[in-house]
């Protein structure tokens, strides 16, 4: 094939799965598909590899190859064109039970020929919490509907009793019926782009170019690796649970051109349902692998073969049915992410060619709060703060991180405006802003998190009640590197009992909020009138000595507000008198701080 | 001199290698020996709670370690822990 042809087509699937992406937000009405992009599309092959991985979550790529494989199993003989079929049960290949796979067979002149696979975290799943994610759950039976695999469309005509029975499941079955047709859309687009592309360049070229492209990802991953030193990196996670306190232990070994996980040392599975499914798993690590190792090459199966990962049965990061799972996307997939981040953040660091590749780790920490309540209209609603989206940049190894600068498993990540929820959600925002000190310290800066305070404003019942699925508190997750340290840890608090009486609250943050302040973590909780829920979430982790930041840089981090002048001279050793910098105590301060790093410090 | 991080080197020496900071040349240990750099560098360490910017809800037994070259002062490594908890020990091959 002519190269000119084979870049048009190669650039056509990309375009297959973006124009599949904006069906799906046009279609869908949940902040947190179209606000906080919590979806993903992508094209698989008629054996159900990745074809064409697309934007969205990026766990989900391979773990949707492993439900269309699934599907195939279990409908061999019985997969017809304009068929459609759901599957979001976790012990089988999706995540967790409230993102639901809907999958999709291409058919080209009744061959079956490619898949389009896509995902919503729908607005419920009927779990004993509302919005899918149930702290309260002690095991799978708990965590809603679950299906290893269903046809809900069966050529071309949907299923009504299937479609009915599902809905009969679950809260606010109109705006879950809205997600599935938001899926179901958008494979209908993608299967007719792929049609269109086929039709024009024939069957033969797009599945030579399908092939071609999985066998040069494969090639260039390996050669990749090659370039990059062998060794080991180690990375460490900490999950808080009610007291319980489980470990993600990641050691990575790079031989050749081939990468293993192994989660060796990793704790039990848990009884809270922050455990996850070796499916997940393996999504879990390929989230930053993607970006970081193949941030130029078309993320496919062919990337994947090189990659090996071990994972303990009975584990936190390889759980037993009937372990419950429903947070393990904020849970264990997050730290399996965060872990993965971390190691292969220090194998790039540790190459002349790719270190400017490396990072530390971003947005390490999902706070998942899911609110519920009747709105001013009287309509029950469920939808998520979608701050939990917005996240913080990791430094490099050659600039700060971005200030509420996304994550790394989901590069379209982001937030509602606040007057789009506070016209949804019947709450008023006190405040939301960059949350100071948050960043990892070094000479490079991890990128600031963020803090609200929110209080019910306008509800018919009084008040509202919201979900918290919010580890994270008690450690921080999101990895320094080469002496950079953490990001800040997570917070939640309730305030209750405010005595303002019936005048507006005008509280502008944390310090000023009146009521008595409780540290919450895990659980439903009922914010009712008087109430303020105060969440600030974790930044990004920073890179380097922060003694070898330049003053100036740090002159200006504190002038906007990113460094307090207390951490200024904690951290950095740039001393401030009056607000201005003081350069001779400065001096002195950062001479006296190395001494102390020789003096106080033993040897191991 | 090869790379094995931001702040660490593998030099060659008389009798093999050594892992050194880059920043000083400082000799931490033989490159390929059963001790890791780790074990031969100052170790500070802090609970976390105490730093500027932690909430109250970090947990007590939780530290940072900074790994600092003994000759210069320089940070080479740190982690956050359980203090109870092992080093973590990354190893480039050469």
């Amino acid at each position: 094939m002519d190269p000119i042809t084979y870049s048009i087509i190669r650039h056509r699937l990309f375009r297959v799965v973006e124009e599949a992406v904006i069906t799906l937000k046009h279609v869908s009405g949940t902040a947190i598909t179209n606000e906080g992009h919590d979806l993903m599309v992508s094209l698989y092959r008629a054996d159900g590899s990745l074809l064409m991985g697309g934007v969205g979550f990026l766990h989900h790529l391979t773990s949707a190859a492993e439900a269309c494989k699934a599907i195939i199993r279990r409908f061999e003989g019985q997969i017809e064109e304009g068929d459609v079929f759901m599957l979001n049960d976790p012990y089988t290949a999706a995540l967790h039970t409230s993102d639901v796979y809907m999958l999709a067979p291409i058919h080209h002149e009744g061959k079956l020929v490619a898949w389009s696979a896509c995902f919503v975290h729908v607005s419920d799943i009927g779990a004993m919490n509302p919005g899918g994610f149930a702290p309260d759950a002690t095991d799978i039976y708990s965590e809603g509907f679950s299906s290893p695999g269903l046809k809900l469309i069966s050529r071309g005509e949907l299923r009504q009793d299937v479609w009915d029975t599902f809905l009969n499941m679950v809260r606010s079955p109109e705006m879950v019926a809205l997600d599935l047709r938001s899926l179901i859309a958008c494979n209908n687009v993608a299967g007719q782009r792929m049609l269109a592309l086929i039709e024009k360049y024939g069957a033969d070229a797009v599945d030579h170019v399908g092939r071609t492209l999985i066998e040069q990802s494969e090639q260039l991953l390996r050669q990749r690796l090659r370039e990059l030193p062998d060794g080991q990196w180690q990375s460490r996670q900490y999950i808080d649970v009610k007291g319980e306190t489980a470990k993600v232990l990641l050691t990575m070994t790079k031989r050749d051109d081939t990468l293993t996980f192994d989660f060796t040392g990793s704790s039990p599975q848990s009884q809270y349902s922050v455990n996850c499914t070796k499916w997940a798993a393996l999504g879990g690590l390929f989230a930053p692998l993607f970006p970081l190792l193949c941030y130029d090459i078309t993320w496919n199966q062919g990337a994947v073969e090189p990659i090996k990962m071990i994972a303990p049965e009975g584990s936190i990061v390889n759980c037993t049915r009937p372990a419950p799972v429903s947070v393990a996307t904020v849970g264990a997939i997050q730290s399996v992410n965060n872990a993965a981040c971390s190691a292969i953040g220090k194998m790039l660091a540790a190459s002349d060619k790719y270190k400017d590749e490396a990072t530390a780790v971003w947005h390490a920490n999902h706070f998942a709060v899911f609110m519920f309540g009747h709105t001013r209209e009287g309509r029950l609603a469920i939808d998520t703060l979608t701050e939990t989206f917005a996240g913080a940049g990791g430094a490099k190894t050659y600039g700060d991180g971005v200030d509420i600068g996304g994550e790394m498993p989901n590069p379209i990540s982001r937030m509602a405006n606040v007057e789009t929820v506070e016209g949804a959600f019947p709450i008023r925002y006190l405040f939301r802003r960059r949350m100071r000190d948050s960043g990892g310290a070094g000479r490079y800066r991890g990128g600031l998190g963020g803090e609200i305070a929110i209080v019910p404003h306008g509800c018919p019942d009084g008040g509202i009640n919201f979900v918290l699925s919010g580890k994270g508190s008690k450690f921080p997750m999101s990895d320094g590197l080469a002496g950079g340290t953490s990001g800040a840890a997570n917070d939640y608090v309730l305030f209750r009992g405010s005595e303002t009486g019936s005048a507006p609250r005008m509280e502008t943050d944390a310090a000023t909020l009146s009521g008595k302040p409780e540290p919450i973590s895990w659980g439903v909780f009922p914010l009712g009138s008087n109430d303020a829920f105060y969440l600030r979430w974790n930044g990004g982790g920073g890179v380097g000595d922060p003694l070898a930041r330049p003053i100036a840089d740090v002159v200006t981090d504190v002038a906007t507000r990113t460094v307090s002048e207390e951490a200024a001279e904690a951290l950095y050793g740039v001393v401030f008198h009056n607000g201005r910098p003081d350069e001779s105590a400065t001096r002195a301060r950062r001479e006296q701080l190395k001494a102390e790093r020789l003096n106080t410090g033993v040897h191991a | 001199m090869i790379r094995i991080s931001p702040t660490l080197v593998r030099r060659e020496t008389q009798g093999g290698s050594s892992i050194c900071c880059a920043e000083c040349g400082h000799e931490l240990t033989e490159a390929g020996s059963a001790s890791h750099w780790k074990d031969h560098a100052a170790l500070k360490s802090e609970p976390v709670a105490e730093l500027p910017g932690w909430s109250a809800s970090v947990h007590p037994d939780l530290v940072l370690r900074q790994f600092v070259c003994n000759g210069c002062g320089h940070l080479l490594d740190s982690e956050i822990a359980l203090s109870e908890d092992p080093f973590l020990y990354d190893v480039v091959d050469g």
